[in-house]
């Protein structure tokens, strides 16, 4: 009863406190939100739309309804027709295009064989390899559909599992909702720790009649509220705004979370109680919420990074993280599918969290 | 002069003075740069696909075979089809295709054969790749059946002679590193501007101001003397990753270094006098930090190019990558290095710095007379 009471006393000191640094406070609750639009709104939709030149050399009917094929196919976007290839050139050097078609003469005839030729802008890498990709679709498409009654001989009968629209924003916003949510916890711990001993109070609560796990527990519940109801909205967003589907319980979610918050609350209090001031702690945990993102494969998937990448990620708790929101979100996966990724972030937790706790007591001593 | 050079030294001392500071200034740009030219580097390839052949004919071992010669499946075999959904469900494999029993036998008969192809949609962007990988395998299977056909029958079609051919330029292996190493410079040419923008909320933050203004030194050594020595450090910075993208990433140098330097600085200058004058506004020192770091080195991530195609966007985020720094220093970085490009084509980004550049530093200086009183 007496550990309670002290406890939601040093809760209320701590809301107070973070309600008189409302201006940084909100400014971490409200990035995350405005990261979630920008990256929402950058990545709805397909890779489509690639601006591409096309150089028609044959001027025929043949040629004319193959530009038509490349405009309409959602991949591209005919921007230029330009007269020589060395103008066409010129355009993938000023980066206008990503592709450039050239249509040679005698393409409606072609007596002898003919060969259309595609230039694909391969610097920027963003695009390349899609522009490669689609330039052989459209231009096989166009070819295949050729032979006259003949139905293609072989056809594909594809079916995409967990995302049939293949839309990229189930892919990075629930990528994006544990990124955000470690940053709002790391900042906001710090906040709470780092305060203590810019000002020197650290040493008071050492003298106070209370225990380090009343300290500890008393100063995380504000941050576990917090974070909860920056989990809330950011979830309303993902659902509401950006249509991606959470297949998988809801409940088990806010479990997952639970052991996940314990993770980076001990990253947390342990970069607090290494940084000397807020003006360091905040920087470097920016730095650090970057480095981990891309580490726990929010661009790209773990398992087809490079050898020594992978073999540091598996320090990252947000890679289970992300692995987990994003398998219970797409496949609606269960505890016992993600069991395989609950198990080390659980210890990863129980570990991070002791160490901070050890160096916690070790400071205040 | 002399009062600018006292600045510089007062400037030199508060940075060795930090010693966090110090170590993200030289290590923490570094780090990063190696840190996520790795990650962001993986190319798509190697994809792991179950591959279930039910079929015993000769044509279907053509089809499998066009499969594997392809550089981006990872090819497994498997008996049974119950195996492929089963892969597919535990993640073990990202593609499955089943070709039928009848496979052969339809093609002989002149029907459609239909393979059955499974795609993990839960990762668009192998799942993008994969699909077209598996259309073009299927398209080249079929022209090849039909091209048999038509010349059995002597049928002859204009089309049946077309040939396709692409050429990558500038990049022919479609290597992702090469692409992402010159993108990540321009985020990671961030570390003066941050450190100009903290600099001048440093003051603010201790109340120290005053005194800054009380004395005898005239506003443009107090502005340009505090920004100098960042300046000095993206210099440095624009060597060691010229050096790491060559020796480390194998990045080419396809243009010239001079012009890669001088634009750099051009960049620093545009992004360092945008982060004097978030300054000018922050109340706090980290404060002006962070949004620096999320406007330079954060939002470029999604929206420079880098990673996220830009001409996919709606207009209002191209509208947006078109006013960050970082959107045209990728497209000269990557100019640069990879085509070889000169001013005759560099010049509408390098405008483009030069009046960010410009307004904000009017801007900023503006700001810091003002406050001066």
């Amino acid at each position: 009863m007496e550990t309670l009471y002290r406890i939601i006393q040093i809760a209320r000191k701590e809301i107070l406190e973070l309600w008189r640094r409302a201006g940084v406070v909100s400014f971490i609750l409200i990035l995350p939100v405005l990261e979630m639009f920008v990256l929402g709104y950058a990545t709805a939709g397909g890779i489509n739309d690639l601006p591409a030149a096309v150089v028609d050399g044959d001027k025929s009917a043949a040629s004319r309804r193959l530009i038509q094929a490349i405009h309409q196919a959602r991949s591209f976007e005919v921007v230029a027709l330009p007269e020589t290839s060395a103008q066409a050139e010129r355009l993938l050097d000023e980066g206008k295009v990503s592709a450039a078609f050239i249509i040679p003469q005698g393409f409606e005839r072609a007596d002898g064989g003919v060969t259309i030729a595609a230039i694909i802008d391969g610097s920027n890498t963003a695009v390349a390899s899609y522009a490669a990709a689609y330039a052989e679709g459209v231009v096989g498409h166009f070819t295949a559909q050729a032979f006259g009654g003949l139905a293609a001989p072989v056809d594909a009968e594809t079916r995409i599992w967990y995302n049939q629209e293949l839309r990229r924003e189930n892919f990075y916003i629930p990528a994006l909702l544990g990124a955000m949510m470690s940053l709002v916890v790391l900042a906001i711990t710090a906040i709470c720790v780092v305060r203590e001993r810019e000002r020197g109070t650290l040493e008071q609560l050492m003298v106070a009649p209370i225990r380090l796990i009343e300290l500890i527990v008393g100063k995380l519940i504000p941050v576990i509220v917090i974070s909860y109801a920056e989990l809330i909205v950011m979830l309303l967003i993902t659902t509401q705004v950006f249509n991606v589907p959470i297949r998988g319980s809801l409940a088990l979610y806010a479990g997952l979370m639970a052991v996940y918050l314990l993770a980076e609350m001990g990253v947390g209090i342990l970069i607090s109680t290494l940084a000397g001031s807020q003006s360091q702690a905040l920087p470097a945990i920016f730095l650090l919420v970057t480095m981990n993102s891309t580490l726990a494969g929010f661009f790209t998937p773990v398992d087809m990074m490079p050898p020594l990448v992978q073999m540091a990620s598996v320090f990252v708790p947000l890679r289970y993280f992300i692995d987990m929101t994003r398998q219970l979100f797409a496949k609606g996966a269960g505890f016992y599918e993600l069991a395989p990724q609950l198990v080390p972030l659980a210890g990863m937790s129980v570990v991070l969290f002791a160490a901070s706790a050890w160096l916690l007591r070790r400071r205040m001593v | 002069m002399r009062a600018f050079l006292a600045v510089v030294r007062n400037e030199i001392t508060l940075i060795l003075r930090d010693k966090v500071y110090l170590l993200l200034l030289t290590v923490g740009g570094v780090s990063t740069l190696v840190t996520l030219a790795y990650t962001l580097s993986t190319d798509i390839e190697d994809v792991r696909t179950l591959v279930v052949n039910l079929d015993a004919g000769q044509h279907s071992r053509r089809f499998v075979q066009a499969l594997a010669n392809d550089r981006f499946f990872d090819l497994e075999m498997a008996a049974r089809r119950e195996e492929a959904e089963q892969s597919l469900q535990d993640g073990s494999a990202r593609v499955a295709v089943v070709v039928p029993a009848d496979y052969s036998q339809c093609i002989d008969r002149g029907e459609v054969a239909r393979v059955q192809v499974l795609i993990d949609g839960s990762e668009p962007g192998v799942a993008v790749l994969a699909e077209s990988h598996v259309s073009a395998i299927v398209g080249s299977a079929s022209h090849q059946l039909a091209m048999d056909v038509v010349e059995r029958q002597g049928v002859v079609d204009f089309r049946s002679r077309v040939e396709y051919h692409a050429r990558v330029r500038y990049n022919a292996d479609l290597k992702t590193v090469l692409g992402v190493v010159p993108g990540l410079m321009g985020i990671v040419l961030i570390v003066p501007a941050v450190g100009a923008s903290a600099a001048f909320a440093r003051e603010r933050e201790r109340g120290s101001f005053e005194v800054v203004a009380s004395t005898p030194l005239g506003r443009w050594p107090l502005l340009l003397g505090r920004v100098f020595p960042y300046v000095l450090v993206g210099l440095l910075d624009i060597g060691i990753f010229t050096a790491i993208a060559r020796l480390a990433f194998a990045v080419p140098l396809r243009g010239g270094l001079g012009l890669f330097v001088v634009l750099g600085c051009v960049y620093i200058f545009a992004t360092a006098s945008s982060g004097v004058l978030i300054a000018q506004f922050s109340r706090s020192q980290h404060g002006a930090a962070i949004i620096t770091f999320e406007l330079f080195g954060i939002a470029p991530t999604y929206l420079s190019n880098i990673f996220f195609p830009v001409a996919s966007m709606p207009l209002w985020l191209q509208w947006l990558s078109a006013s960050l720094p970082a959107t045209h220093f990728t497209a000269i970085a990557r100019g640069i290095f990879l085509k070889g490009a000169g001013w005759e084509v560099l010049w509408p980004n390098v405008s483009a710095l030069l009046a960010m550049g410009a307004l904000t530093s009017v801007l900023a200086y503006a700001r810091f007379r003002k406050k001066l009183g």
